[in-house]
């Protein structure tokens, strides 16, 4: 997600005005920045998994927390809660790490760049209402944050249309690892054989079962 | 060429070009410095809103109306 986040910290900004709105949309924005500095010495694949893993989501989102806290400012819990947001955004438009490197998870909407759109816009609406209602109901307030959501959303397009006219790959959506992921297309596997898969609960025991039934309907074949 | 056409070209470029971090970072940079001015912009009429409103409660009642 890209704009997305921004409107993430401008919702959190209205729980507690006196936060300031900069370290709050750095927060939102962490585990990327992170990745940003750890870029430097290693490829952007190899840092994702310390960055935007749930574990080191956990330790950004306590460390940046302590510190504020340390620093006695107010919101230091919106900090860190701003900053574990970021995952289950990024959930919807690419693909991230649970744990380890792989499996990775995520819609990946990335590679569709018009639902990308879409999602991330409407996220900038409801993101700049709900800042709205923390500042005074005057038409020239409401101006500028009309221009506000308007700028994220031009933003996001103008990096929407670019990945548009630069995909290369296909949609691959993934809920599970490469062994679970039911949600894709697959030959189905009919009768008692197909029941006993469905309800399976190790992918070894679906193999087991999905070999037996090939060779029950094509013994030539082995 | 329009300019909205060779905008989406460069972005398009960055792409293709590979992402080096100081790419990232001024990507990253843009939501944060439009957030940061309109933050600041709703904080200042805020004030100037307060500070009239403040005002005006303070006047007698009289020259209120």
């Amino acid at each position: 997600m890209y704009a997305g986040h921004a409107a993430v910290a401008l919702a959190l900004r209205w729980r507690e005005p006196r936060l300031p709105i900069v370290p709050l949309v750095l927060a939102c924005y962490g585990p990327d920045w992170a990745e940003v500095v750890l870029m430097a010495p290693n490829p952007r694949a190899v840092m994702a998994a310390y960055t935007h893993s749930i574990p080191g989501l956990l330790i950004g989102a306590a460390l940046v927390t302590l510190l504020w806290r340390w620093m006695r400012r107010p919101g230091a819990t919106l900090l860190g809660v701003g900053w574990l947001l970021h995952w289950p955004a990024d959930l919807f438009t690419g693909r991230k790490p649970l744990i380890f490197p792989t499996p990775l998870i995520g819609l990946d909407l990335y590679k569709l760049p018009l639902a990308d759109f879409v999602l991330e816009a409407t996220v900038v609406a409801i993101g700049c209402a709900i800042y709205a209602r923390g500042v005074p109901k005057r038409a020239e307030l409401r101006r500028v944050i009309v221009i506000l959501g308007a700028a994220l959303i031009a933003l996001q397009a103008a990096a929407d249309v670019a990945l548009g006219v630069m995909r290369n790959t296909e949609w691959e959506p993934s809920l599970a690892s490469a062994t679970r992921q039911s949600h894709l297309p697959r030959a189905r596997v009919h009768g008692w054989a197909g029941l006993r898969m469905r309800f399976a609960l190790s992918p070894s025991h679906n193999r087991r079962e999905g070999e037996r039934w090939q060779r029950r309907t094509d013994p030539g074949a082995s | 060429m329009s300019l909205l056409e060779r905008l989406i070209d460069f972005i398009a470029a960055q792409y293709r070009w590979g992402l080096h971090p100081l790419k990232i970072a001024v990507a990253l940079a843009v939501p944060v410095l439009i957030v940061y001015l309109a933050d600041r912009r709703v904080r200042r009429l805020a004030a100037v809103v307060a500070a009239e409103e403040d005002r005006v409660r303070r006047l007698p009642r009289i020259r209120r109306r």
